[in-house]
């Protein structure tokens, strides 16, 4: 198991924002993590990533409590794909995937050759190759996202959390990035990757893991745990699932006059 | 898309990934060309010139000893030697501080508009140059007090950017802004118990920021904190690329984003004071320098921490030169830099939006 995550609670203050969340996830999984705006995906990836401490129940990943891991640690083992947002700086795309090599660096130095090429790799990896000399900042969207997953590959840790890689893009640029995050999994990596939408989840994970008020309201694989039920009660709304050959569809109930 | 093709079209080659560094490393040897050519002009420029080629003779004779026949007058030694070359190394060393302060302040508070001034560094060292003064102490004890009060400004920005709620980047700007106003008034009431006649005067000229009177033993006494200063800024120089993404960002990249910061900081304070602690209160370098730099080698620390040492120390030497040759009567060099340095913040805040 390269993740696994048993009776987690976390409180916010006195207000309980998970409760014994517990999941896990082998080599070559996507785990989508639903949820209403809130739930405490955030949270849970938070807590994952060491950012933040006070949790109780255990996280281990490739067997290591992650307590115990230092950042560094840390980074050898889950690399973090955070929301494309705008930088203060605007580093090149190489540079910005060179970043991702920086744990495995002694702090003073620089990247040299070796990090170069692991950093080209994961360009060409991802089909940005080109963009190596670009300005981060002066990319689409699409773009972006995937260099900062190429930064992820570049870092070499075989689990990958994504927060909501779709949020911000365009139809094409999510159906583009989301085939690139499942030939990760494909290739061995496990992903764990919030969305707000959960037809992502059906099409593309191989689990789902739907939170509701900070417990788990269900999860295994998608075509046995989405079902309308679930649906509307995350989202709170009616909704309807048309079939079709890559699974059903999740159509929203549109009242008209 | 468009855009890209037009820049694409417009430079006439996509840069290969593999010849990235090579623009930047040639503008780092561009710098230190321009620097070099400023250093050397700067010792027969003057009151009293100096032919370029007595210069040259002068300081290959004196420094490295070679047998070189004496064809200057002793007055060209005495201006070359014991006045020009200390001040001329006081400005380099100053405006190579104060740059790297200010680069390394904007990658700390990811924030491209930060500057040395902004923890306060300044405003404390002057508060303890003024105290000193007041209470008639020696020239070293000036530059020890200015020292002293300037890191405690810094630690207590620090200390209640930390305690306060809130965005920690924010704070700490704002933080600084009220310590530094409270050390202004600080000094502003020193200035009005000073003496008139000598210590006001003193105090004020001092405010102003000057290069003049520089003597090699000010080097001494700031050599040690500038080395320890200045050394680790430029060994963690890809690590300050880190932790321009963001402290979370950073922290997921393995980087032990608290120890980092307090280091750079420590750093940057310790050579901002021990400048501000020789010559006075010069602004503006630490934001001018590092943006021009952008310019020239991109963001990457990994170039734009030498660049802004190299930068710094020609764009302060050549200012200097500004200051001691543009008027009949020496212009306090504080002065000029902040003639250029308001114009080119006022050019950055309309444009900012655009670059970077």
């Amino acid at each position: 198991m390269s993740i696994v995550v048993e009776k987690l609670s976390f409180s916010y203050c006195t207000r309980p924002v998970l409760q014994d969340v517990s999941f896990s996830a082998e080599n070559g999984r996507l785990v989508a993590v639903l949820g209403p705006n809130g739930v405490g995906k955030t949270t849970l990836f938070r807590c994952i990533l060491g950012l933040q401490r006070g949790y109780t129940g255990s996280i281990r990943i490739d067997g290591a409590d992650a307590r115990q891991l230092s950042a560094r640690e840390l980074a050898h083992r889950v690399a973090y794909i955070p929301q494309i947002h705008a930088q203060a700086f605007g580093f090149s795309v190489l540079d910005m995937v060179l970043m991702g090599t920086s744990h495995a660096l002694s702090p003073l130095s620089v990247p040299k050759q070796g990090e170069t090429d692991a950093a080209m790799a994961a360009l060409e990896r991802l089909g940005i190759a080109k963009l190596a000399a670009k300005n981060f900042n002066h990319l689409s969207g699409g773009e972006q996202q995937l260099t900062l997953i190429a930064r992820a590959l570049a870092q070499n840790a075989r689990t990958l959390l994504m927060d909501e890689p779709t949020a911000s893009l365009d139809y094409g640029n999510q159906a583009h990035v989301l085939s690139a995050v499942r030939a990760l999994a494909a290739e061995g990596y496990t992903v764990v990757m919030s969305t707000h939408n959960p037809q992502q989840a059906v099409f593309y994970a191989d689990l789902a893991l739907a939170l509701f008020e900070g417990s788990v309201a269900a999860y295994g694989a998608p075509s046995e745990v989405m079902d309308a039920a679930l649906i509307e009660r995350l989202y709170q709304m009616r909704i309807h699932l048309i079939a079709t050959e890559q699974g059903p569809v999740i159509v929203p109930a549109v009242e008209r006059e | 898309m468009v855009g890209m093709e037009r820049i694409r079209n417009r430079k006439g080659r996509e840069p290969g990934a593999q010849r990235a560094g090579l623009r930047p490393v040639r503008m780092l040897f561009f710098l230190a060309a321009i620097l070099l050519v400023i250093f050397l002009l700067s010792f027969s420029i003057g009151r009293y010139g100096v032919p370029a080629d007595q210069v040259l003779r002068i300081l290959f004779s004196r420094i490295f000893h070679l047998p070189i026949a004496e064809t200057w007058t002793s007055e060209m030694e005495t201006v070359v030697i014991n006045i020009r070359l200390p001040r001329i190394l006081l400005a380099c060393l100053v405006g190579c501080s104060l740059s790297a302060a200010g680069a390394s302040y904007q990658g700390v508070f990811q924030n491209p508009m930060a500057a040395p001034d902004i923890l306060g560094a300044s405003s404390g060292a002057a508060f303890g140059a003024a105290l000193a003064i007041l209470f008639g102490a020696a020239s070293g004890m000036i530059t020890l007090s200015a020292f002293l009060f300037s890191m405690i400004t810094v630690l207590a920005v620090f200390l209640i950017a930390q305690r306060a709620p809130g965005a920690r980047v924010v704070n700490l700007i704002l933080a600084g802004i009220m310590i530094s106003s409270l050390f202004t008034a600080g000094t502003s009431y020193i200035k009005l118990v000073a003496d008139p006649t000598n210590q006001l005067p003193q105090i004020t000229y001092w405010l102003m920021g000057s290069l003049s009177g520089a003597r090699l033993r000010d080097i001494g006494f700031v050599a040690l904190p500038l080395a320890l200063g200045l050394v680790p800024l430029l060994l963690l120089r890809w690590q300050i690329n880190i932790l321009t993404l963001g402290d979370e960002e950073a922290r997921t990249l393995g980087i032990n984003t608290n120890r980092l910061r307090l280091i750079v900081i420590v750093c940057s304070t310790l050579v901002t004071a021990a400048s501000v602690s020789v010559s006075g209160m010069i602004g503006w370098v630490g934001l001018v320098i590092p943006h021009l730099c952008r310019k020239l080698v991109g963001s990457n620390y990994r170039y734009l921490m030498p660049a802004t040492y190299l930068g710094g120390a020609a764009f302060l030497l050549l200012v200097d030169n500004l200051s001691r040759n543009l008027l009949a009567v020496e212009i306090p060099i504080g002065i000029l830099t902040a003639f250029i340095g308001a114009p080119f913040f006022i050019y950055l805040i309309c444009r900012r939006e655009k670059t970077l």
